[in-house]
C-alpha cells in the first residue's frame, strides 16, 4: 500500500511535471509580425471631410520574410460610415478595372475602428505599387491616400 | 378663405421633411390628417464642405404620416413623423426603419391680416443610429462590408419657430418662417427659414411654390452617417399642386430640388425629389 502510494506520488509529479513544458510553449499571433521591418512609409491625406490621419507602412517580417502594411496606432478615418477598405494602389486615384483583373489595385483589407491595424499579404508587392487608399466601397468615395516611399 | 389657407400649410408641411409653419395655425376643434409618400435616388453626393462626388447610386423611399389639430382658440398641435423609410445604395442591401417622431405645438402671437405664431417641437429619436446595408458582395473574408443608413438620426432635435402670413386676395397669399434647432448628443445645431406664396387656380386648385434654407451651425463633427444630418446644409425650391377632391379630401402632388442659392449643398444627396400625398380635413 505504502509503495503504491509512492508510486502514484510520483505519477503525479511526474504528470505536473510534463505539464511545466507549456511554460516553454511559445503562443505565435498569426494576426502581427514578429519583427516588422518598414521599406516604405509615408502619412494620410484625407479626403471628403473625412478625419483620416496617421501613417500607412509597408514592409516584411524579418521572421519569415511575409509582406505587410501596417497602420501605426496613430491612424483614424471616417467610422461612422461603415466599413473602409484599404488598398495598395499604383497611384492616388481609386481605378478598379475589374474585367482586367485590377491590375491598378491590391486589396488589403478592411478598418472598422481607429487604431493600429497589420495586414499580411499573401504576395510580394510591386515598386509600382505607390500608395495606399482608403475606400468606402459601399457608396463608392475615397477617404484619403498615402503615397508609400 | 381662411380655411382654405391653413389647408395649404398643412399639406406643405408634409411635402418634405421638415416641418413649415404658418402664422394661422388650425381652427380650434378643426383637424388635418395625410398621408404621402416619396422616393428618390441620386449619385451625386455633396460632402461636409460642399464638394460634388459622383458615388454608387444612393435610393431612399419615405412613407410619411402628419397630422395637425386646433386644440384651443390658438393652440394647434401637430405630429408627423415617417411612417416607414427605406434607404440603400445599388451595390448593398437595404435598411427599413420609423425615423423620427415629430411633435409640436403652434400658438397664435397675434391675429387679423398679419398673424404671428410660434411654435415649439421636439423630435424623439425611435430607430436606432446604425443600421448597416451590407454589401451584395463581400470581397474580405470575415468582415461584413456594409455602410450605416440609419433611419433616424438617433438623437433628440428641438426646433423654435417663428412664423408670419399674409393673404393678399381670396386667391393668394404669402408667408415666411425662421426657426432654430437645437441638437443633443453634439451634433451641430441648424437654423433654418423659408418663405412662399400660393395662388387658388379657380376654386379647386392650389399651386404654391416655396424656397427654403437650412445650415448647420460651427464645424461639423466628423465621424458620422450622412444620414443622419450633422453638418447638413441646403437651399431647396420647390412646387406643389393640392386639388380639392371634395369636401374633405386632398390630393397632393410636389416636385423639390436643390441647390446653392442661399445655404450651400452640404452632406446630402440632392436629387428632384417628387412627393405624392393624400389628406383628410375636417
Amino acid at each position: 500500500m505504502r509503495i503504491s502510494l509512492l508510486l502514484f506520488l510520483a505519477l503525479g509529479l511526474f504528470t505536473f511535471t510534463g505539464c511545466d513544458d507549456d511554460e516553454t510553449t511559445v503562443t505565435i499571433d498569426s494576426g502581427v509580425p514578429q519583427t516588422f521591418v518598414v521599406e516604405r512609409s509615408g502619412a494620410f491625406t484625407p479626403q471628403n471631410g473625412t478625419p483620416t490621419a496617421g501613417l500607412a507602412e509597408l514592409g516584411a517580417d524579418a521572421a519569415d520574410g511575409a509582406t505587410w502594411v501596417h497602420l501605426p496606432p496613430s491612424f483614424t478615418t471616417e467610422q461612422g460610415t461603415g466599413t473602409v477598405s484599404v488598398f495598395l494602389s499604383t497611384s492616388a486615384t481609386f481605378m478598379p478595372d475589374a474585367a482586367n483583373g485590377n491590375p491598378n489595385l491590391i486589396l488589403v483589407g478592411a478598418v472598422t475602428r481607429n487604431g493600429e491595424h497589420y495586414f499580411r499579404l499573401n504576395r510580394t508587392v510591386p515598386a509600382n505599387f505607390t500608395h495606399v487608399i482608403l475606400w468606402c466601397g459601399s457608396a463608392n468615395v475615397p477617404f484619403g491616400f498615402a503615397a508609400i516611399q | 378663405m381662411l380655411r382654405k389657407l391653413t389647408i395649404v400649410f398643412s399639406l406643405l408641411l408634409c411635402s418634405q421633411v421638415h416641418f413649415a409653419q404658418n402664422g394661422w395655425g388650425k381652427e380650434q376643434g378643426h383637424g388635418f390628417l395625410q398621408i404621402s409618400a416619396t422616393t428618390a435616388s441620386s449619385d451625386r453626393f455633396f460632402n461636409l464642405v460642399g464638394e460634388p462626388l459622383t458615388t454608387n447610386e444612393y435610393q431612399s423611399s419615405t412613407l410619411q404620416f402628419y397630422g395637425e389639430y386646433g386644440l384651443a382658440e390658438r393652440l394647434t398641435v401637430l405630429l408627423s413623423g415617417p411612417l416607414l423609410r427605406r434607404q440603400s445604395f445599388n451595390v448593398t442591401e437595404a435598411t427599413y426603419g420609423v425615423g423620427d417622431l415629430r411633435i409640436g405645438g403652434q400658438y397664435a402671437l397675434l391675429r387679423g391680416a398679419w398673424p404671428l405664431s410660434f411654435g415649439l417641437a421636439v423630435e424623439a429619436p425611435l430607430s436606432p443610429d446604425r443600421q448597416f446595408a451590407l454589401n451584395k458582395i463581400q470581397l474580405i473574408p470575415g468582415v461584413e462590408e456594409g455602410i450605416n443608413l440609419p433611419a433616424s438620426d438617433g438623437e433628440w432635435n428641438f426646433w423654435a419657430t417663428l412664423a408670419l402670413s399674409h393673404s393678399w386676395s381670396a386667391h393668394a397669399y404669402s408667408s415666411i418662417w425662421a426657426a432654430y434647432n437645437q441638437r443633443t448628443e453634439d451634433f451641430s445645431p441648424q437654423w433654418a427659414a423659408s418663405v412662399e406664396g400660393g395662388y387658388l387656380v379657380g376654386e379647386k386648385l392650389w399651386i404654391i411654390g416655396r424656397v427654403k434654407t437650412l445650415s448647420s451651425i460651427g464645424d461639423p463633427v466628423p465621424g458620422r452617417s450622412f444620414a443622419r444630418g450633422e453638418g447638413l446644409g441646403f437651399t431647396s425650391v420647390s412646387l406643389t399642386a393640392m386639388y380639392y377632391l371634395g369636401d374633405h379630401l386632398r390630393l397632393t402632388a410636389d416636385v423639390a430640388t436643390y441647390g446653392d442659392w442661399i445655404s450651400e449643398r452640404r452632406n446630402l444627396y440632392a436629387p428632384v425629389i417628387p412627393t405624392v400625398g393624400l389628406a383628410w380635413e375636417w
